[in-house]
């Protein structure tokens, strides 16, 4: 049978140790490919002595399984209901926050700007500090690729500073999106757990327990030369607790999807050429020991993680960006991509407060690129993903 | 002197409807974001059954939302 007859459906498991069946048409992850199971035998060194020269082979005394694969980063069909958006689950697992709007504010009036970067929302909005960071921003009446913004800060005053600069002070309307979005969670909750239903070639693996174990998002830029998709390439562990035939499920194709092109990608303030942007959310899970468990540890915990980002962008003149001064003063600066020409089909993602790393010479290719690494801190809303609708 | 209201760390599931909701209606934004939130962590199977669902420590305490407006906290404001 094929390689390619593969699919990945995923549930959110509200108990441990309980598999949740996850729904064959509608928990369907959309977009995946590069999946790999794996069942790693754990083994131990028999040192018994037999009577002769030679040890006995390893005992094999369980297995440690994971899946690998690859999703394309692209928006829900419709504003999903909480919990609903199957690639959100996979986000939430890896310990972000799920955000959802269905009730834009606005349109209504800006208040007056404090300057280029930061205007003020009016009456509809509320007066509560941090309340709206993060949070997609509509700004006049141009097109939906230009109008589209986000909020990198907001304070009492309802002062909404902006993650790139608008160049003007227009007095226009605004309005908030409906969006869903995902934060990394900086709260010391638990993240769910999640079931899978995986198939491969005839067979269905059923594994519960699964956590997010890896993480990494990459985004090339789309050129005419080297188009590419945005995705994430995840990695999650849980227990296999059941192999059945099963033929794989017919996913549904990806449709319209936003291109890395055509968008916006400003780091402190300045539009900048990347070639390749990567976050790696460095997650760190361990298995507390328990012996009253199947296979002798309890489901994996997230127990730490750092995440940085990488861009390889244009080398640019310090009198336009200067990097290195940036990373010797360690100051924060926002970093933030957009990409998408409208409503639904939209995709932003946010570092509100980056820390510049010094540049490195990448001399790869014949145009002059920088390898620029991003450090990002623990500060709620620091690391966003956004959905606009 | 007032304190000035801050948006506290999101977690969870968050209806930010809900959220804007009750801070409109006066809410402290930490209450606020405890109603409008749906904690996914995930409960113990040890948990006996006349106990799934009921708060298993502290931090799940806070995320408990209400089953309903009835339930749900009487609106409080800094004064």
């Amino acid at each position: 049978m094929s390689s390619r007859n593969r699919a990945l459906a995923i549930a959110i498991q509200p108990v441990r140790d309980v598999f949740t069946a996850p729904n064959t048409t509608t928990d369907l992850l959309i977009g995946m490919s590069n999946a790999r199971i794996a069942r790693d035998p754990v083994t131990l060194a028999d040192d018994t002595y037999t009577g002769a020269v030679f040890q006995n082979a390893d005992q094999v005394i369980g297995t440690q399984d994971s899946i690998t694969f690859t999703a394309k980063l692209k928006p829900p069909s419709s504003l999903p209901a909480l919990n609903a958006f199957v690639l959100g689950r996979l986000l939430q697992a890896a310990k972000f926050a799920e955000l959802r709007l269905a009730a834009a504010i606005g349109p209504e009036a800006l208040g007056a700007w404090v300057d280029s970067k930061t205007p003020t929302l009016g009456a509809s909005a509320a007066g509560t500090a941090s309340l709206y960071k993060g949070y997609p921003l509509i700004i006049g009446a141009a097109a939906y690729k230009t109008a589209l913004t986000a909020i990198r800060s907001y304070d009492a005053a309802k002062h909404a500073g902006l993650l790139e600069d608008w160049g003007s002070t227009p007095a226009t309307n605004y309005t908030i999106p409906s969006f869903i979005g995902y934060t990394r969670d900086i709260t010391s909750a638990d993240p769910p757990l999640l079931s899978f239903k995986f198939w491969r070639a005839g067979r269905r693996y059923e594994m519960m327990n699964g956590a997010v174990t890896g993480l990494r998002y990459r985004r090339p830029t789309s050129t005419p030369t080297r188009p590419g998709y945005p995705e994430m390439e995840f990695t999650v562990s849980g227990i296999v607790t059941n192999v059945v035939t099963d033929p794989a499920p017919t996913i549904p194709p990806l449709g319209a999807m936003p291109v890395t092109k055509d968008g916006k990608e400003i780091l402190d303030y300045k539009k900048i050429g990347v070639d390749t942007a990567s976050i790696d959310f460095g997650l760190q899970t361990e298995r507390p020991p328990n012996m009253n468990q199947a296979d002798g540890a309890d489901a994996p915990q997230l127990t730490g993680g750092t995440a940085n980002g990488t861009i390889q962008q244009q080398a640019y003149l310090p009198s336009y960006l200067d990097i290195d001064a940036l990373a010797a003063a360690g100051t924060y600066v926002p970093y933030f991509q957009q990409w998408g020409l409208s409503a639904g089909n939209a995709i932003q993602v946010l570092i509100p407060d980056a820390r510049a790393g010094y540049p490195n010479d990448n001399a790869n290719g014949n145009v002059d690129m920088d390898d620029v690494g991003l450090y990002i801190d623990v500060i709620d809303r620091n690391l966003v993903i956004n959905f606009p609708f | 002197m007032t304190e000035t209201p801050t948006c506290p760390p999101l977690s969870g599931a968050v209806d930010l409807d809900v959220l804007h909701e009750r801070i409109a209606a006066g809410m402290l934004p930490e209450d606020a974001v405890t109603e409008a939130t749906t904690s996914n962590a995930p409960q113990s199977a040890d948990v006996p059954a006349e106990n799934v669902g009921a708060p298993t420590d502290a931090a799940d305490a806070l995320k408990s939302a209400p089953a309903s407006e009835a339930e749900a906290k009487p609106a409080r404001t800094r004064s």
